[in-house]
């Protein structure tokens, strides 16, 4: 659509918003700053209310206070539709009554774009997402992953300043998920659009984003790249969120560890710190195996690589646990 | 360990042949209808062929003489007319209603629905006092000054207009409503972070995603229009004769049976055109059908966080009007009857009740009244048994068996009543059913049975078949099975099914005109004599009293429904 690298999309910026129902505070004195072109994950459970926070910024609903700006702009009195912005539904909410062609043109109708350069970026926004010979179906003749990719082309056809993303995969299989995760991220960064991205998926935030926003409660948890959230996890609420972790008293103080940084065995005498336990349940994963063992009071949860060696730990087998100093996470 | 099996295999054979079994129940309801409705209606077709003057004469007479030229017209006119006006009253209405907290909603529906089942002639009759030249309506906008003469809204086509689509409207609002609750919240939201304002919401979704609704509903007020017989008849003045008044005329004035034949000809192929059209084109289950929204992730459309736009105040004031347009002949008759003035004037000066005491001094009120109780204890229980029977031997049927049958069912609805009052009279005459309650008290079983077949049917559809087989598999018997499992829980929407078919059997006035005598007359059929000569306070007062008792059936059905939910 536009040449590489050109940052199309604008900033966001929250600031002290507060929202709540009735006696239900729902968002709390949450600020964020969300660059130009970035691919932002709020990520937390249902009723952490990341999706109250995307409904806030699209303008279906207001805030009870705080200041939101789009671009540097406030844009606490603009109209839904005078927001220009992209917005894509876990349902994908596209016009049962319209063809393929007519629901992406929608947005450009209501700009009045001229027939030609409206059929123009239609066909474009189509074959950026791989659906230009499916133009004139109705939504109901097309599977969940192609109606998504139509809500995504319809998004993106009005070049908006921003693109949400309410849950889009939510409804569709793994396999297909991953697929469009891909698409998803190649077409952000191609066009260098701003995308806030509601998921509850840690694995798909950490697949897809920019800058994850790990949101409980109605307040920020912690943000920052992947890396960050998975490597420097402030809490063990935000470790665990992420992905399993196994908690421990080092003399430094209390350390998170993921069990993919146990060793086990022989392989554990090598390392910095070395604990013995006993084997209480072996999962087979396929490339892995699952460990559990039981030290002390506590389950320590370690992956380890098969190596054709299905039967390296057995129930019951008391085992050596170790872990180097580089991998343990500080934990307050 | 063999004896313990044997048990329950005896019983899973017993109850796969009842079950089979279960299916000819539907063959009561089915000969019911065969031998009162389908016989009877055919003979008056038949008898459209024994014309002295040949066989086809009276068709040619429909199309030479002007007189029957015309009243097709006005018939097919006057229906489009009030589909046209039903169509826009509808909409504002159901907008209000699928915008409005769901309790609210099921109130104002209990307000659309009230006049659709308030008597038709207290509606009539309360319309005239509205209407007429020195009505309320009148006496308002003369003494506002806003008219200088009074005008006259009765007796003319304004009139019949008024009192068929005020009738025919529920038939629009609910589909609509429903239609109004499928759309899915979030493609409001897609439309407007696309930039579409309210207008443009408005004609490129609403109107679009509604319009299917609208049709389903539109299809059924028209062809309920071209039966209509009493409003016209009543509210209408010579030139707003329908096709229906021409049966009646022709066979109490002319006893020309041929052309009440021929007549009824053209208007049940006309009817069954358009139904089978209906059913082509949405199917049965759209007739009383529920499209709830359904899928993941679908919110039912509600009017937003950010409040209604100023389009949407103004549908909301719109709406209000009209269901103050359906309620206001319902609520005209409660003051009215309290007035001591022979002479129906507005407001009332003196408060009394003169015309209760008079309604009482006047045995043949509550004569009628109790032959309308008694005809309602015939066809209420018939109804009921038959119409459950229908929709239990339905459910056990598929393929074109089932289809057949459920139309046949619902069949008595589509038929113009007027038609069916004919044929019956001929039927029932020489075997002299017209004396007594059972000649009637048949008739409303067939109106009737088509409101409980389609009120136990959703009951049925609502009722897990997984139970039974729970059941049975337990070592219940069919009959056993069917006492404590099934009845139980079709029981609520059976009852209701009831409750329409009392209601149906005690407002009924175009069978009663023709199969009652003096002595058999029923209420409606004694208000229909007097509102036909001069409406008198006395009317009032049995108005208020007819419109308390649907009120109180009406209810009775929530507290059923609510047991349920």
């Amino acid at each position: 659509m536009t040449g590489q690298n050109t940052v199309l999309g604008k900033s966001v910026r929250l600031d002290a918003i507060r929202k709540s129902y009735g006696t239900t505070t729902v968002l709390r004195d949450l600020s964020l700053d969300i660059p130009a072109g970035c691919f932002c994950t709020l990520l937390g459970s249902s009723g952490s209310g990341k999706s109250t926070l995307l409904k806030l910024i699209a303008g279906f609903e207001t805030p009870d206070a705080g200041v939101i700006r789009i671009g540097g702009n406030d844009v606490g009195k603009v109209p839904v539709n005078r927001r220009n912005i992209g917005m894509v539904f876990q349902n994908y909410a596209l016009f049962p009554h319209m063809s393929v062609r007519h629901n992406v043109s929608f947005g450009l109708d209501m700009r009045r774009i001229s027939p030609g350069e409206s059929a123009r970026r239609v066909d474009e926004a189509l074959e950026m997402v791989g659906l230009d010979d499916l133009a004139d179906r109705r939504p109901r003749d097309l599977s969940g992953g192609q109606q998504q990719r139509v809500a995504l082309a319809r998004a993106l056809v009005i070049r908006p300043d921003i693109l949400l993303m309410d849950e889009p995969l939510g409804a569709l299989d793994r396999a297909l998920r991953q697929t469009l995760q891909v698409q998803i991220r190649v077409i952000q960064k191609e066009l260098g659009i701003t995308v806030i991205f509601v998921t509850h998926d840690q694995e798909e935030a950490l697949h897809m984003s920019d800058q994850i926003v790990l949101m409980r409660q109605g307040a920020i948890e912690q943000a920052g790249s992947p890396w960050e959230l998975y490597r420097q996890p402030k809490n063990r609420f935000v470790a665990s969120f992420l992905d399993e972790c196994n908690y421990v008293e080092l003399p430094s103080g209390p350390a998170g560890i993921r069990p993919a940084r146990l060793r086990l065995g022989a392989d554990a005498r090598t390392q910095d710190h070395v604990m013995s336990g006993r084997v209480e349940r072996v999962t087979f994963l396929g490339a892995n195996m699952r460990v559990t063992a039981r030290v002390g009071q506590a389950d320590v949860v370690a992956l380890v690589p098969t190596e054709n060696e299905p039967d390296r730990f057995s129930v019951g087998q008391l085992v050596e646990i170790g872990f180097a100093d580089a991998d343990v996470m500080p934990i307050a | 360990m063999s004896r313990e099996s044997a048990v329950p295999r005896r019983g899973r054979l017993r109850a796969a042949v009842m079950r089979r079994g279960a299916a000819w129940v539907a063959l009561p309801p089915t000969l019911f209808l065969a031998a009162l409705f389908a016989l009877p209606v055919l003979r008056l077709l038949i008898l459209s062929f024994s014309d002295p003057a040949g066989p086809f004469s009276p068709y040619w007479r429909i199309v030479d003489i002007p007189a029957y030229r015309t009243a097709l017209l006005t018939t097919v006119g006057i229906g489009g007319l009030v589909t046209v006006l039903s169509v826009l009253l509808a909409y504002p209405v159901a907008y209000l209603m699928a915008t409005v907290p769901p309790r609210v909603a099921r109130l104002l529906g209990l307000c659309v629905l009230l006049p659709f089942w308030t008597s038709a002639l207290v509606r009539t009759t309360a319309w005239i006092i509205l209407l007429q030249r020195y009505g309320v309506l009148n006496t308002l906008l003369v003494d506002s000054h806003l008219l200088r003469h009074p005008v006259s809204f009765v007796y003319n086509l304004s009139g019949v207009l008024i009192g068929m689509s005020h009738v025919l409207m529920p038939f629009i609002v609910f589909p609509l409503y429903n239609a109004f609750r499928g759309i899915d919240q979030n493609l409001i939201h897609a439309a407007e972070t696309l930039g579409a304002g309210p207008t443009t919401l408005c004609r490129r979704v609403f109107l679009p995603l509604t319009a299917p609704g609208v049709a389903a509903g539109a299809t059924i007020v028209f062809m309920s229009a071209l039966g209509y017989y009493i409003t016209p008849a009543l509210m209408g003045g010579p030139a707003q004769t329908m096709v229906a008044q021409l049966i009646s005329f022709n066979v109490e004035e002319q006893l020309d049976w041929a052309m009440a034949g021929a007549l009824s000809v053209v208007m049940l192929l006309a009817s069954l055109l358009i139904f089978f059209l209906f059913q082509a084109v949405f199917g049965l289950d759209r007739l009383f059908g529920d499209a709830a929204p359904s899928g993941r992730g679908v919110v039912p459309f509600a009017v937003g966080a950010r409040g209604r736009s100023a389009s949407g105040r103004a549908m909301l004031v719109l709406g209000g009007a009209v269901l103050l347009f359906l309620l206001a002949p319902v609520l005209i008759v409660f003051p009215m009857s309290v007035g001591s003035s022979p002479f129906l004037s507005f407001p009332p000066q003196h408060l009394s009740l003169r015309w209760y005491h008079e309604l009482l001094a006047r045995p043949q009120w509550l004569a009628s009244a109790w032959n309308s109780l008694q005809v309602a204890a015939i066809a209420v229980p018939g109804a009921t048994l038959l119409g459950t029977m229908a929709a239990l031997g339905v459910s056990r049927l598929r393929g074109g068996l089932a289809r057949g049958l459920e139309v046949l069912f619902i069949l008595p609805m589509i038929v113009p009543p007027i038609i069916l009052a004919v044929g019956l009279y001929y039927q029932m005459v020489p075997l002299g059913l017209i004396r007594g309650h059972w000649g009637l008290g048949l008739g409303h079983i067939v109106i009737a049975l088509p409101f409980v077949f389609l009120s136990a049917q959703a009951a049925l559809r609502g009722f897990d078949r997984n139970l039974e087989r729970a059941a049975l598999g337990l070592g219940a018997s069919w009959p056993t099975m069917f006492r404590r499992v099934m009845l139980p829980a079709i029981g609520p929407g059976v009852a209701a099914g009831a409750i329409f078919a009392f209601i149906t059997s005690f407002d009924d006035v175009i069978l009663a005109l023709f199969l009652t005598d003096v002595r058999g007359r029923t209420l409606p059929r004694l208000i229909y004599e007097n509102v036909s000569e001069e409406i008198s306070p006395t009317i009032t007062a049995v108005a208020v009293l007819v419109i308390l008792l649907t009120l109180l059936t009406l209810l009775l059905n929530v507290f059923f429904q609510k047991d349920t939910r």
